[in-house]
């Protein structure tokens, strides 16, 4: 009886065991791997390591944007003794609102920033006060160096040091870096007690533009003092090296700090060189001149007998001055040279709108150049099937189509470049390839000759430049009336286009001035600008002479 | 007539020779290592507490515990446990007061009365009374072999193990008058009690969980405690709250899953050393052995448990005296259920009661009682062995 107790006893022990052990078991073998992640997600922490964004560098290595490690002043308001002491004591060092400071401190939050990426000496202020609750942590800043130097150019970052505007956001994940991570053994109250493994992070290499921040620099000076003595409403310029389409300088006036981006106001942070379209005027005849000359249907000599005035349809197309003979006889050189609107729609009218349709879309007036710069437009012009005369008699003197500044240099570099068309750009690293053919060699060439006359004789002289000879085009433009489809009478786009030395250019310059005051003809406005920037960018580029004047 | 055959056993003799030989070795051995097992845990889990300051405090005192136990023990296992059968009221009044007393001056966490704080260590009242029980409700029992076919006398035995069990649970120690609960069945199992009965007692049993858990509350009585209910919920499903005692269930679940097959090596448990496991030396030392040595660690564990009690059972069952096979039925049924109760818990198949882990959870009451009664079972062992020497031998050769 006893001995029969004892062994149910026993079975159900044995039962009770291999319960407790198929348990286990099933914990420790079947869900093994399931608990073993669990484990692991509670006591290994995979921590970020942010990385150093890169530095933008000049054509030369001089830093235009660096990240620097800043303090940021942070509270945890719950471990706050006094908020209100606290409040008062911390809204002065850093220019915080004090009321705004103390709500704050009053919450129930872990965390609040009281000041981001505040100046050094102010996170030491902070730290002297030593009021437990208020702590510091690094975070990166962006620097700009040069200060006002090409701003709408080099954008800006946010707050978390993310590309928002300019070649900071085309290159925003160039620039980014790889940021590495780092497993931490941490306890059950998170602290890091050990780093098991680190992936170190990768910063990215400098970005080095072909930018020339002395160029840049002189540019923006040329600009300020033509805005300010022509009381200009903007006045823009590109400096270009034709060869291979790398932008040496590209700055638009008025101007502001780059580290003070964000501030600045909405109309002075747009890249207009590339966002905003202009109707280019007289410096598009070169397009009509290229297709007329790539068509064989004129030479620079082909001579015209010009009337003062030419009736297309129910437009009468005059020249811009008035003192026109009744009759004139003109070299297809002279036309260009006196950026005679008559002569031009006469040869344009000859050559057909097809081709000079076709040529329009070889020099890229059509689509975006592609330049690395955010919140590029195209041109616009009207499709080939709703032309009528008085399209095909305005498109070419560079009227009823709006182009872009960086179009337009684009342009006149690839006449420059023997004809070969290069995509403009501002990094190195977007370096095209070969370029497009838009033209010969040879018309390439008589083109240059043609402007060369343009600066020697013709509308051009105002952009002379000593020592050097010179081959551009003017470019003057009725605006088109804000919110109405009337020219201006008062707002013009006075323009030059220019290359240096005209045999063998080196460098391509265009200069805008929007809204000059008093005199208007791209002649007198903006060839001075031209002859300004050009001096200085052959000087400190070493471009050798090529001219005894 | 029980009185008679236990004052004949009384009277053999004992000579240190005999006790020696009669010893049950293996018994001692198993209690000895599973003590070294628990010691090496505790060592692992409390080593890097900086509260603790001292990495050694922890094993000292369970170090301490250990040699109250084995004096107490082998005192006991000198004494012919017989005796005790006539010191069973006094014994039995003594628990009564002790646990009355201590509900009155005791102290403990969270306005519980657990312990009673003497110059030296604090007495743990309830684990004392485990082993008091044993030895008297044996003795009760022992004493109504006869009348084990009345229901009656099944009754005055539940009345009997209910004071002591309401005592503990007054405390409040769920956990240990649950312990109350499982010697009486043991002992009744031993004792012989009619199968009938024994359904009896269960249905009964059954029917006041229902009402206590069910019934009551509805009525607005609430026996168990708001946490004791929230705990049978939670082990119901851990992931009802992830932060009290549902956190304990998961992490001691996880600790014992990321063990895998070998463990992660002694002193190299992630959960235990970085405090994800809590109470890791007391009632989830069990988890400790999972995470750090594995499956082949409970194994192992579990093994020496079986062995320990098949010592138990075997001496239970080679007593020639009732109160001695009762005696160990006692131990047997506390051990099995703390055991089935403790490691069920851990690992996630038994709610959180806070029963501790016999011989191996840090804490020296637990330890100095399981020794003591280690000790008893020796002095059962020893007299049933020397009765048969004695009669093989006759005296005066």
């Amino acid at each position: 009886m006893r001995n029969r107790r004892l062994l149910i006893t026993a079975v159900l022990l044995l039962l009770c065991v291999t319960g407790l052990l198929a348990r286990a078991f099933y914990l420790q073998v079947v869900l093994a791997a399931e608990y073993t992640e669990r484990a692991e997600e509670q006591h290994i922490e995979v921590q970020t390591v942010s990385v150093k964004r890169a530095s933008i560098l000049d054509r030369e290595g001089a830093e235009l944007a660096l990240s620097v490690s800043v303090p940021s002043i942070c509270a945890d308001p719950t471990q706050l003794e006094d908020p209100a002491a606290a409040a008062a004591a911390v809204a002065p060092l850093t220019g915080v609102n004090q009321a705004e400071l103390l709500e704050l401190f009053s919450s129930d939050e872990h965390f609040c920033f009281v000041g981001r990426k505040v100046a050094a000496e102010v996170g030491e202020k902070v730290a002297a006060l030593s009021l437990p609750g208020v702590y510091q942590i690094t975070e990166e800043k962006r620097v700009y160096p040069q200060g006002p130097l090409a701003p709408q150019l080099l954008g800006f970052v946010g707050t978390e040091n993310k590309g928002l505007a300019g070649l900071e956001l085309t290159y925003e994940e160039r620039l980014q870096g790889t940021e590495g991570s780092r497993r931490v053994l941490v306890d059950e109250k998170g602290r890091g007690l050990e780093v098991l493994s680190e992936e170190a992070p990768r910063q990215a290499d400098a970005l080095t533009l072909t930018l020339d921040k002395d160029i840049q620099y002189a540019v923006e000076q040329i600009l300020a003092e033509v805005v300010e003595s022509e009381g200009a409403k903007r006045a823009s310029a590109i400096v270009m090296d034709p060869d291979d389409g790398g932008i040496l300088a590209l700055a638009t006036t008025p101007s502001f700090d780059t580290n003070e981006y964000a501030n600045a106001p909405q109309d002075a942070q747009r890249n207009v060189l590339v966002t905003d379209q202009y109707e280019p005027g007289s410096t598009f005849k070169v397009v009509l001149m290229a297709a007329a000359l790539e068509n064989g249907l004129v030479t620079p000599d082909s001579s015209f007998t010009l009337p003062a005035e030419l009736p297309v349809k129910d437009v009468v197309i005059r020249e811009a001055h008035e003192d026109v003979p009744y009759q004139r006889v003109m070299t297809t050189t002279d036309i260009l040279a006196q950026s005679s609107n008559v002569g031009t729609v006469t040869i344009a009218l000859d050559l057909g709108r097809e081709k000079l349709v076709d040529m329009i879309q070889k020099f890229g007036f059509t689509c975006r150049t592609g330049i690395d710069l955010p919140g590029e437009v195209a041109g616009t012009m009207l499709p080939l099937e709703q032309w009528n005369w008085g399209t095909a008699a305005s498109v070419p003197i560079g009227q009823g189509i709006s182009v872009t500044a960086i179009q337009m240099i684009a342009a006149y570099a690839a006449i420059a470049n023997d004809g070969i068309l290069m995509q403009p750009h501002l990094s190195q690293e977007a370096r095209p390839g070969m370029g497009v053919e838009v033209m010969s060699q040879t018309v390439a060439r008589q083109l240059r000759d043609m402007l060369r006359k343009v600066v020697e004789e013709g509308t051009g002289t105002s952009a002379k430049l000593a020592g050097y000879t010179v081959a551009g085009k003017t470019g003057t433009a009725q605006k088109v009336e804000e919110n109405s489809a009337v020219y201006s009478q008062d707002k013009y786009v006075a323009s030059f286009v220019g290359m240096i030395p005209a045999d063998d250019p080196e460098i391509v310059v265009l200069a805008i001035v929007d809204e000059p005051q008093e005199a208007y003809f791209g002649s007198e406005v903006a060839a001075p600008v031209f002859a300004r920037i050009a001096d200085f960018t052959v000087k400190h580029l070493g471009i050798v002479p090529d001219s005894a004047d | 007539m029980v009185l008679e055959r236990a004052t004949a056993f009384r009277r053999t003799s004992l000579s240190p020779g005999v006790f020696f030989r009669s010893f049950d070795w293996l018994l001692f051995l198993t209690a000895l290592v599973l003590t070294g097992y628990g010691m090496a845990m505790i060592y692992s889990a409390t080593h890097g507490d900086s509260s603790a300051g001292d990495a050694l405090v922890y094993v000292r005192n369970q170090l301490v515990g250990l040699g109250l136990g084995l004096v107490a023990g082998i005192g006991l296992s000198l004494l012919d446990f017989e005796r005790l059968l006539g010191w069973q009221k006094y014994i039995y009044g003594f628990m009564v007061l002790l646990l009355v007393v201590t509900l009155f001056i005791g102290s403990g966490r969270n306005d519980a009365h657990r312990w009673i704080a003497l110059p030296f260590f604090d007495l743990q009242s309830a684990e004392l009374a485990k082993l008091l029980l044993i030895v008297t409700l044996s003795a009760f029992l022992a004493e109504g072999l006869e009348l084990r076919g009345r229901f009656r006398y099944v009754l005055l035995a539940v009345g009997y193990v209910a004071v002591p069990t309401l005592l503990v649970y007054l405390e409040p120690d769920l956990g240990t008058s649950l312990v109350l609960v499982a010697i009486l069945v043991a002992t009744l199992l031993a004792w012989g009690i009619r199968w009938g009965h024994l359904a009896a007692l269960a249905g009964a049993g059954v029917a006041m969980m229902v009402l206590v858990l069910r019934g009551l509350p509805a009525l607005g009585i609430n026996l168990l405690k708001e946490y004791q209910v929230q705990r049978l919920l939670v082990f119901l499903n851990p992931e009802r709250d992830l932060t009290g005692e549902g956190y304990q269930l998961m992490q001691s679940r996880i600790a014992v899953a990321s063990g895998m097959y070998t463990g992660k090596g002694y002193m190299q448990g992630t959960q235990t050393h970085l405090n994800f496991l809590p109470e890791h030396h007391t009632d989830f030392i069990f988890a400790v052995i999972g995470e750090e040595l594995g499956f082949v660690g409970a194994i192992l564990l579990l093994a020496l448990y079986l062995l320990l009690i098949w010592r138990v059972l075997r001496i239970a069952g080679r007593s020639k005296s009732m109160y001695g096979t009762l005696i160990g039925a006692g131990v047997a049924g506390a051990i099995v259920f703390q055991v089935f109760v403790n490691v069920g818990m851990t690992i996630g198949i038994m709610p959180v009661t806070g029963i501790p882990l016999p011989l191996l959870s840090y804490g020296s009451a637990s330890l100095v009682v399981f020794w003591m009664a280690i000790g008893l079972l020796e002095s059962i062992q020893v007299r049933s062995l020397a009765a048969q020497f004695n009669k093989r031998i006759p005296p005066g050769v």
